[in-house]
């Protein structure tokens, strides 16, 4: 039986900057550090505005996410920023806890990277918004990105407390709204969303993760066990159910939920992932719901789904229980061909590690694998699998954050701050916390919530953008090319399809080694916290300067193989061109 | 101390909770007391009225006692009453130092360490957690609750070598301790051993079938064993609620009923109420009633458990106190409704159901109820506006196109019927009621372009596989009475009599009579329902009035 109380979520940790236990030793001078944080120096200055007043409302600790996209076709990653507004009708900007320093609608920020003589690389981030078209002064949430109209061009799908938005790219940097006539609108509380070709129709669909049931009229009044009023725990109020929306291949979606996604009720959905857990070619989908049973959408290959998270071993912990589930990721990160995965949690619960056996049976591995005991202190939401150190191993970042104020906190505003964790793959099934010497950056406590993670300088290690609640943006730029010492090297590819060259999220790669294991990769934008990340692909190949194999299974199922592919580099492979 | 004295220790107290969340320090401690840690009072200004007065008191015993030097044992009783009930509160930072202060005053005492223990378990920090323990094991050395909190900690650490010691030692002197069976039971899952997994988590079940905590975890250990029938089985018993299977633990009994806050006694009557437990449920409710008589949902929760308790008059009472007081309460308007309608009382019902509709338009508990209310008053076409209405709040929930092709039916709508029941076999394949359903229609329907004898068999005999039950054995015979097996029809249905009578169902067995005597005269049934045969409203209302206490 559910409370409506901030005592729902009785396991809170005094976290306030981090665990104030356990605070990590600095990392020493910035050029040792793995990870700098690089928005301002490069244009990307922006403050998330939450709307806070002292009303204590709902949304105001979710938001917001953040996306890297490719939306201008020059070979960088673009980056859109969530921004938020005052909630309630009667709320007035004057009345807003925190003055806001950044216009109050979504940015969009295009990359003007240049590749210096010699080779060094300079990142420059110009806010285009104003003429690109996009207006999203809604109550942002999050970010997906997929290109639905198959001509190349990355388009953008915005969820909000309200109305979402899907905007076309109309390939000249400017993007039209389309949402009306596509039929996505959903009016509803949605955060995460991920675009994938469910019916292998070679159209892209959509998977909208709606939260609950909230108007501010409807807003509850919570307090902890003392009687200080606080954020209400998501068991206050209905699930709201999620949507699938079938692409029709002109511009417009169908709302297939109720025939597509057979006799289960939704939870509270907030993280959403893609990917074939069972390898049978088709793609699944996996919803972390928050305070329920998450979901697991198996595909039947006949236009429809069924849940299997419960048997499946996903739904809930290795005891039994439901937990916060906010941000998740699907990744091999053991090497053996299939993808598992990670969900982040609230303070005192840990991240959920589920290992797949290969036919979409998981374990729950967190303890086993040290990750659920070290992220115990933490609230965690964006989150991904990603190859800091290019090992050929996938490492774990987790961007973190209170959605309480700690019990017994009443400095500051927003006391929800919380630091960043990087683990690294100790190739045994389990990771290693190196986050004290990944840079000052992950010492620095914010509200962490989106992460998107990409080669935002193209130079071969993947980069972080972070969203803060009601903090500023982080571009978190991988240093590891950049230090010198034993050389890692790397292979990147981006895939894409025949008709219109666009990304084909839910392919995969295989990348054949002589004389190593083969890793296996997939193409996706979708998963870690309401966020959208590059979807190319890149693989650590550690110090083997071999040129791999490449072995690629479309979306459609047909498999192609690229026999030599070079490294060090960024690669397009274009569907029905190996050689 | 003086009356004005010790006012003038509260005032202090008070004044220093304001600042105490800037951390000013306490006053200067006496001389002969030892350096103890700073234990500030957290901000008490927006804490419920009788938490706040918990907090000062607690805070004005503790500069008593620092100002009257008083000796280590009484301090130490002081700060640790004043850690225990921060500790209550969570409020975890401002509880450490006082019981690390109380710790170290009175070392041999076990009590510090131990809920130290806890605290650090509730912060995240496990290894802190797990030397606290073992402080306080070191004390008691015969302690259960804190040896089986030892090992939960080192297997969420993935310590098992060092857990599985402290459980054996515990099951040797009581082997059916369920808290202890149940973690050997969890260390063996996380050690892949399957079979002793097994096992284990077979024995805690038998050890006490009421924890239904360990039903899920011993269903990855039949899966891992390669028992998947006896793994589906629990999966559908799992617990719900997040229980845990704790062993009992008198001293964090005394924390978790410390905080005498309105919140307090809600988290502690709903525990008390999911676990079955109505006595204590009700007397924590009345008591948070006594401190916050305006808050409506700890009222609704009185006369919930009331209810449970078997108290109906009492909880109509309550429940009609609490609509009177709150109108716009939704629940309470709701579970008002149940309970009238468990009584027969339709028509007071139906106004209750409409009143929690109109403060909660998507309460869709209430509108199938108030459909049911007027299907069963022959007000057909309203129901069916409501069951539409419920469709396009909520399109997951299977009774409403459920009941409402009963509507149809009701309304000789019967292909229109046929089809929603078709529809939702579908789109909820494994909800067996839209079999049910369908199959009585396809054999009873009045209508002969609807009814399908064959069609109806077979279903039927796919369902009796999976139940047995009257309803379903009633479909059977009548399927069997329209394919012409009229005797076969007839010996089923004298089974049901039979069965039913010796249930006690006299009322029952009457109307099963009914399609006994067309049976016997060879002829089929052209009435898929009686309107007994939609939802018993008495014997849901228990699971409806419960449920309500989720809906806020």
């Amino acid at each position: 039986m559910l409370v409506a109380l901030l005592a729902a979520a009785v396991v809170s940790a005094i976290g306030c900057g981090g665990s104030a236990h356990e605070r990590p030793a600095s990392s020493g001078s910035p050029a040792a550090a793995w990870f700098v944080d690089r928005a301002a120096e490069t244009g990307l200055r922006f403050v998330h505005f939450n709307g806070m007043s002292g009303a204590h409302y709902f949304p105001e600790v979710m938001p917001p996410g953040v996306g890297l996209l490719d939306f201008d076709n020059d070979g960088d990653l673009d980056v859109y920023l969530v921004q938020g507004r005052m909630l309630g009708a009667d709320q007035r900007i004057d009345q807003a806890t925190m003055k806001r320093s950044t216009p109050l609608s979504g940015r969009l920020f295009r990359n003007d990277l240049t590749v210096n003589a010699n080779g060094t690389r300079t990142l420059r981030f110009v806010d285009v918004t104003d003429r690109s078209g996009i207006r999203a002064t809604a109550y942002g949430m999050g970010v997906a990105a997929g290109d639905i109209d198959n001509d190349g061009w990355i388009d953008l799908y915005l969820t909000n407390f309200g109305a979402n938005q899907l905007y076309r790219n109309n390939r000249d940097g400017t993007f039209t709204d389309i949402t009306r006539e596509s039929g996505t609108s959903n009016v509803a509380f949605s955060v995460s969303a991920t675009f994938l070709d469910y019916d292998r129709d070679g159209w892209l669909d959509l998977y909208v993760a709606d939260y609950v049931r909230y108007t501010i009229e409807s807003d509850r009044p919570c307090t902890d066990l003392a009687g200080v009023r606080g954020y209400c725990p998501p068991q206050v109020y209905t699930a709201a159910p999620d949507h699938l929306y079938r692409n029709r291949g002109n511009g417009t979606f169908e709302d297939v939920t109720n025939r597509a996604l057979l006799g289960r009720s939704f939870g509270r959905g907030l993280g959403v992932v893609a990917a074939d857990f069972n390898k049978d070619g088709w793609q699944d989908i996996y919803v972390a719901n928050d305070g329920g049973e998450n979901l697991l959408w198996v595909n039947l290959r006949n236009g429809t789904f069924r849940d299997e998270a419960l048997t499946a071993g996903v739904a809930v912990t290795a005891d039994g229980h439901t937990e916060a589930s906010m941000g998740v990721d699907a990744g091999d990160f053991d090497n053996d061909g299939d993808d598992d995965l990670v969900v982040t949690e609230l303070n005192g619960e840990g991240s959920n590690l589920y290992v797949n056996d290969g036919k979409g049976l998981f374990e729950d591995r967190s303890a086993a694998s040290g990750l659920g005991p070290a992220t115990l202190p933490f609230t965690g939401f964006g989150t991904a699998w990603f190859d800091f150190d290019n090992d050929g191993w996938l490492d774990l970042l987790a961007v973190n954050g209170r959605v309480q104020a700690a019990e017994g906190t009443t400095a500051g505003t927003f006391p929800m701050q919380q630091r960043k964790l990087l683990f690294r793959n100790t190739r045994n099934g389990r990771f290693e916390d190196v986050s004290q010497q990944a840079g000052a950056i992950f010492e620095e406590p914010q509200v962490g919530r989106g992460a998107a993670f990409g080669d935002i300088d193209n130079d071969g290690d993947e980069d972080v953008l972070v969203a803060n609640d009601t903090g500023p943006t982080q571009l978190l730029v991988n240093t590891l090319n950049d230090r010198g010492g034993a050389a890692t090297h790397w292979l990147g590819v981006r895939l894409v399809g025949t008709a219109g060259r666009r990304d084909m999220p839910g392919a995969s790669v295989e990348v054949i080694r002589a004389g190593a294991p083969s890793l296996w990769r997939r193409v996706h934008a979708d998963g870690s916290y309401a966020s959208a990340s590059d979807p190319r692909v890149l693989v650590g190949l550690g110090e083997s300067a071999d040129a791999p194999r490449v072995r690629v299974q479309w979306p459609d199922g047909r498999v192609e193989e690229w026999k030599s592919v070079q490294i060090d580099r960024w690669q397009t492979l274009v569907e029905g061109t190996s050689r | 101390m003086t009356r004005r004295t010790r006012v003038a220790s509260v005032i202090m107290i008070v004044a220093l909770g304001v600042a105490g969340a800037c951390g000013r320090p306490a006053p200067a401690p006496a001389a002969n007391t030892r350096q103890l840690r700073e234990v500030t009072a957290p901000d008490v200004s927006k804490m419920s009225t009788a938490v706040r007065e918990q907090v000062r008191e607690r805070f004005a015993t503790l500069n008593a006692a620092r100002q009257h030097a008083a000796g280590d044992a009484e301090l130490a009783a002081a700060y640790g009453a004043v850690g225990e009930l921060l500790l209550a509160a969570r409020y975890l930072d401002d509880a450490e130092p006082a019981l690390l202060n109380a710790r170290e005053l009175a070392p041999k005492d076990a009590t510090w360490p131990y809920f130290l223990a806890h605290l650090y378990r509730l912060r995240g920090t496990l290894d802190q957690a797990a030397a606290s323990f073992r402080d306080a094991l070191a004390l008691q050395p015969d302690g259960v609750p804190v040896r089986i909190w030892l090992a939960s900690t080192y297997i969420d650490q993935g310590r098992y070598d060092e857990a599985q010691p402290l459980l054996d030692a515990v099951v040797q002197r009581d082997p059916r301790s369920t808290a202890a069976l149940f973690q050997l039971g969890r260390l063996a899952l996380a050690r892949r051993d399957f079979p002793r997994a097994v096992s284990m988590l077979e024995s805690a079940a038998r050890s006490d079938p009421a924890a239904t905590a360990v039903h899920y975890p011993l269903a990855l250990a039949y899966r891992g064993a390669g028992r998947p029938a006896e793994a589906d089985k629990e999966l559908r018993m799992r617990d719900q609620h997040n229980s845990e299977v704790a062993p009992p633990d008198p001293v964090m009994d005394r924390l978790t009923d410390l905080l005498e806050g309105p919140q307090a006694f809600e988290v502690r009557g709903t525990d008390a109420l999911n676990r079955g437990e109505w006595t204590k449920a009700i007397d924590s409710f009345q008591r948070g009633v006594e401190v916050a008589p305006d808050n409506p949902l700890l009222r609704h929760r009185l006369a919930t458990a009331l209810f449970m308790a078997g108290n109906v008059d009492e909880a109509e009472r309550q429940f009609v106190d609490v609509a009177r007081r709150s109108p716009e309460y939704a629940p309470a308007q709701y579970s008002l409704g149940v309970l009238l309608e468990s009584r027969g009382r339709d028509a007071e019902a139906a106004g209750r159901y409409a009143a929690a509709v109109k403060e909660q338009p998507t309460y869709v508990q209430a509108r199938m109820r108030m459909a049911g209310i007027l299907r069963r008053s022959g007000r057909a076409n309203e129901a069916l506006e409501q069951y539409e209405e419920i469709m396009k709040i909520d399109p997951r929930l299977p009774d409403a196109p459920i009941e409402m092709a009963i509507t149809l039916v009701r309304l000789k709508r019967y292909a229109e019927a046929r089809d929603r029941l078709i529809t939702g076999m579908n789109a909820f394949p494994d909800h067996p009621g839209f079999a049910r359903a369908l199959a009585r229609l396809l054999a009873a329907a009045p209508d002969d372009r609807v009814r399908d004898g064959r069609r109806a068999l077979a279903l039927t005999q796919t369902l009796v596989k999976a139940d047995q039950s009257t309803e379903v054995g009633e479909t059977l015979a009548m399927s069997l009475a329209e394919t012409g097996r009229f005797s076969e029809a007839a010996a089923i249905q004298r089974d049901l009599i039979a069965a039913a009578q010796n249930g006690g169902r006299a009322d029952l067995a009457a109307q099963l009579q009914e399609n006994l005597t067309l049976y016997e005269n060879h002829r089929a049934c052209r009435t898929p329902w009686r309107d007994e045969d939609v939802g018993d409203v008495s014997a849901a209302a228990p699971d409806a009035i419960r449920a309500a206490v989720a809906a806020r």
